[in-house]
């Protein structure tokens, strides 16, 4: 597996979309622009980006998707899988000291650059997971194989409860990922999700 | 083992240090039923016993203690805080039972408190500093021979760990930080960075450890070896680890292991040893093949360096001049002044970043300003610059606490601006160059105030270096300044100043000279052309670094400057001549005339905070009317940003800094506005649901609420809907915002609304965030709902004005 997967770059204009800009439309001055960019620069310092795959042959039956010990009752990923041989599944996360400074800004009433602050740890992560899957697919381009788009626990009718069972089959405490009762992960910046491949 | 004999074993031999202590653990299952893997230490001795034989039994010289997190903070966690000096006297007290039965060392090991300190993280470095110096003293206690400070990410804590061990421990420190691919740290610091700080800090050894498998390690500890004369450890782990299907994989093998640490012994590396994911197999290769053997003798550069947290330069390759940037400094510029007094950094930062752009080697940093707490000023003031740039920090002050309190905060290795010959200043200033490793920029000034003469120069530089001697500070860490004086008013003293230059080079070479060169032109017409001038002069003299603003240009050489400044050209007469009729360009733009009313119009939708009390004050000044203001002003501003905001020309950022600049003016004019009529905003309890950590979402629209006047109650986030409901009634409030993130928290808001019906409280409910919907706020029977900030705004004006109707 390749290193470069933790090099995370963040794009600038990622972040700003991230915010809610639109390119064409939206002015932002350059102090705002210069702040962003140095939140970028310092945000980076504060990732300690984690993952963890795990891989299994799809088994399905009585609208169940049974993954080597792990169950999904849904749908929607039913339908997702419904051509896949083999499942993977990626924990990904950026660790917390970032969730940290945006609480300390947040406690200094610095609002925006906390907001700012948070985008970027958006964009991290997403970053990151782009760069599993992408090394996960590149490790395979020679079998001839094509894949499905991403999902995670709470889209579609995949219900969030299921993202307890789901983060212990990937071994997400391995790398840090805790879940609350209401299913919010920790840290915050940390993403599940699955993906099907088919032959 | 003292400082003196772990020296002389090293100039003997390489040494053997451990393995993986955690992943050993893991592997036999040994955390089971202990909360931290210190607390075995007491609870289950016999397990980390097992883990110190079988790396004693390797081979291993130094063992490391198994107190890696042994520290206030982490403990503070699992209540073990009581528990900790029992803790770290057992991991000690077991190592040095086994390392006896073949005289190994025992190594007391302190890692990171896990929690960054500030800028980065919200730990206070004094707060730091104290961890780590009880860690120590408790590891001194239970008599660990050295301490190793290792698995460092971040400078910062470095520095506060080697300080606090260095003021209680009086053995060898060695300290390793933790390295990614790109050769830093997480944090940025570089290799180079890292040895800056470390040497400045006097430790005995340096290395890494852990990070990114040996292969890429190996390039970073040559390169370390190249650049030091310390000691170099290499502790690599077993790869990179990979966490597939539930297991942790290390992809490397004992054989590759070895072979890597063969090339590193070749390149002079003195401690071997492993990191996550190596067992007493890696060591016991180590140790056939490297015990006991001659560290292989290394060339290195010796450099001197200052640092920042991601930098380091040296300033015996710097081109000449180095350049040191003076600009950062409140003296006689108003408006620096002002920001100062209110604790605003905005003209430190851009002239920070302006003057690194303009070729600036290091920033100087100056807060004095009479009547304000430099002290306080300075550490922000370091704090904001070495964030923002990555060139080292001159450090310049008159007090010895300001100086002291600036070193400690600068996260690398500065200069200190200055100290003198004066004795009593010496003993102030030298202990604190000592404790923080720091250069030193000395002015060749003494009692008898400046001297006129290069002799007296020279003679009062002697005298600084034999109080750097009486303070064991290496003489190539001062750098003197032999004095800039006003050409107009003196006009042989650029000669002497001059002279002074070349003696010292002859005198002191291993010291670089120094001179703030714009003094030199002090009351005369084109004074760049002077300063660049004198400093070509001062140059060939041998002049080394040139506190200026390297904003402008230093490629003047001019005649009449040079006949000035070699007191041919009594009084100045024909440079006067020459020069009093060049056109002055201005630096100043004229400021075109705005009211003060349409500048806090503009304020607002610039979201620029600043000076919007001033401008309050100054309108109402001319014309009393408080309403006017909130509603005319602010509010007409604010819809200007709502306006920008839905027509995409302004995204959230933008938003967010004008609510916050209307937040602040309307703070400022509500108690005069309670007094008039038809100022009636509302009062909004805030909150996210219960279950619902995230709370950004819900404080952008209390600051946007605030911001157009609402009367703001913001109870948290993961509250319970009795104590919303409860706050509610309190303040009698108005509306109720909820917020969730969550599907599975979403559900709350339904409690919040039947808790309000079930009390029949009149009260409207507004809902928001990222999974709700304007269905779903409809079907739980929520009054109001809003996609965004801005139409939260316009919703809670909604909701009140249908109440005042209907009410």
């Amino acid at each position: 597996m390749s290193k470069e997967i933790l090099n995370l770059k963040i794009n600038y204009d990622s972040v700003i979309m991230r915010m809610g800009a639109n390119k064409h439309k939206t002015k932002i001055e350059d102090n705002i622009k210069n702040s962003i960019i140095e939140s970028i620069e310092f945000a980076k310092k504060l990732l300690k980006p984690k993952y963890a795959v795990s891989f299994a042959d799809k088994r399905s039956a009585e609208n169940k998707i049974f993954l080597d010990g792990f169950i999904i009752e849904s749908t929607d990923i039913l339908k997702l899988l419904e051509k896949s041989y083999s499942v993977c599944g990626i924990a990904a996360t950026i660790g917390s000291s970032l969730d940290d400074k945006i609480d300390l800004l947040l406690e200094e009433k610095k609002l925006a650059l906390s907001y700012i602050y948070d985008a970027i740890g958006s964009v991290a992560i997403e970053e990151l997971v782009d760069n599993i899957c992408n090394d996960v697919k590149l490790n395979k381009s020679k079998e001839n194989i094509s894949y499905t788009r991403r999902f995670s626990p709470g889209y579609g009718d995949w219900p969030i409860e299921n993202q307890k069972d789901f983060l212990k089959w990937l071994g997400a405490d391995k790398i840090g990922i805790s879940l609350s009762e209401s299913c919010q992960m920790f840290p915050r910046k940390s993403v599940s999700a699955i993906f099907g491949m088919e032959r | 083992m003292n400082k003196t004999e772990f020296k002389e074993l090293l100039k003997e031999k390489v040494l053997i240090m451990d393995g993986a202590t955690g992943t050993q653990l893991q592997k036999f299952d040994f955390l089971k039923d202990v909360s931290t893997p210190e607390e075995l230490n007491i609870k289950y001795p016999e397990r980390i016993r097992q883990i110190y034989s079988s790396y004693i039994s390797s081979g291993s010289d130094i063992i490391l203690t198994n107190t890696f997190g042994a520290n206030r903070l982490k403990f503070k966690q699992y209540n073990l805080i009581g528990k900790m000096a029992e803790i770290i006297n057992a991991g000690v007290s077991i190592a040095k039972e086994e390392a006896k039965k073949t005289g190994s060392f025992v190594a007391g090991d302190i890692s990171s408190i896990g929690s960054y300190l500030y800028p980065l993280g919200s730990v206070s470095f004094d707060e730091a500093y104290d961890v780590f110096k009880e860690q120590a003293a408790m590891l001194r206690d239970a008599g660990a021979d050295l301490i190793i400070i290792e698995t460092m990410t971040e400078i910062k804590e470095l520095k506060a760990a080697v300080l606090a061990v260095r003021d209680v421990f009086d053995g060898p420190i060695i300290t390793q930080m933790t390295f990614t691919k790109d050769g830093s740290t997480v944090t940025g610091t570089d290799v180079l960075s890292f040895i800056a700080l470390a040497e400045s800090l006097r430790v005995d050894a340096l290395g890494m450890n852990c990070s990114v498998g040996p292969e890429e390690l190996l390039k970073l500890a040559q390169f370390a070896a190249k650049n030091t004369n310390l000691p170099v450890s290499f502790k690599p782990n077993a790869g990179m680890p990979e966490f597939i299907n539930r297991e942790t994989v290390f992809p490397g093998t004992p054989e590759e292991f070895l072979a890597v640490s063969l090339k590193a012994y070749e390149s002079g590396i003195n401690f071997f040893g492993g990191c996550c994911g190596t067992t007493p197999e890696y060591i016991k290769l180590l140790s056939e093949n490297l015990k006991n053997k001659k560290p292989v003798k290394r060339a290195f550069v010796k450099h001197h360096l200052l640092s920042s947290r991601t930098k380091a330069v040296d300033l015996n390759l710097l081109q000449r001049p180095v350049k040191i940037g003076e600009r950062i400094n409140p003296t006689g510029r108003k408006k620096f002044q002002q920001e100062l007094s209110k604790n605003i950094f905005g003209l430190v930062k851009s002239e920070a970043r302006q003057q690194v752009n303009n070729g600036a080697n290091i920033l100087d940093i100056n807060m004095g300003l009479p009547g304000a707490d430099e002290v306080s000023l300075i550490i922000q003031a370091v704090n904001e610059v070495q964030e923002i740039v990555n060139v080292p920090l001159s450090l310049d002050s008159s007090f010895p606490e300001a100086l002291n309190q600036a070193c400690k905060h600068c996260a690398g290795k500065p200069l200190i601006n200055s100290v003198n010959g004066e004795t009593e200043k010496l003993d102030l200033i030298m202990p604190i160059a000592k404790r923080y490793g720091a250069s030193l920029i000395a002015l060749t000034v003494d009692e008898d105030g400046i001297p006129e003469t290069w002799q007296k120069r020279i003679e009062i530089a002697e005298k600084i270096l034999q109080s750097a001697d009486k303070y064991k500070i290496e003489r190539n860490e001062v750098i003197f300044d032999y004095l800039t004086l006003s050409a107009s008013s003196s006009p042989e003293q650029a000669g002497e100043t001059l002279e002074a230059l070349r003696q010292s080079k002859i005198r002191f070479p291993e010291c670089k000279t120094l001179l703030g060169v714009s003094n030199i032109s002090f009351g005369l017409p084109s004074r760049q052309t002077i300063n660049s001038t004198f400093l070509q002069m001062a140059l060939k003299a041998g002049l080394d670094i040139a506190i200026c603003n390297p904003s402008v240009d230093w490629t003047i050489d001019d005649v009449y400057a040079r006949d000035l400044l070699t007191n041919k050209d009594p009084n100045a007469k024909k440079y006067v001549a020459r020069f009093s009729n060049t056109a002055k360009i201005s630096a100043v733009k004229e400021e075109i005339a705005i009211s003060p009313k349409d500048k806090l119009f503009n304020a607002i939708i610039n979201g620029d905070k600043e000076y919007i009390i001033e401008l309050i004050d100054e309108i109402l000044k001319e014309d009393n009317n408080p309403l006017f203001i909130s509603n005319e002003l602010i509010l007409k501003a604010l819809n200007v940003v709502g306006e920008k905001f839905n027509s995409k020309e302004f995204f959230l950022p933008q938003v967010i800094m004008a609510a916050e600049a209307s937040q602040a003016a309307f703070a400022h004019i509500k108690p005069m506005l309670k007094k008039e009529k038809g100022a009636v905003y509302g009062k909004v309890v805030m909150a996210t649901v219960k279950g619902d950590v995230h709370d950004i979402g819900k404080n952008i629209v209390c600051a946007v609420l605030e911001s157009f006047g609402f009367e703001v109650y913001d109870v948290g986030k993961n509250v319970d809907k009795e104590i919303i409901i409860q706050k509610a009634k309190e303040c009698d409030a108005d509306i109720i915002g909820l917020s969730a993130l969550m599907t599975t928290t979403m559900v709350e808001m339904e409690k919040v609304i039947e808790l309000k019906k079930s009390l029949n409280m009149d009260i409207k409910i507004m809902v928001g965030g990222a999974p709700v919907t304007r269905a779903f706020a409809k079907s739980i029977g929520a009054e109001g709902y809003s996609r965004d900030a801005i139409e939260a705004a316009r919703v809670a004006s909604e909701l009140i004005k249908r109440a005042v109707k209907n009410g």
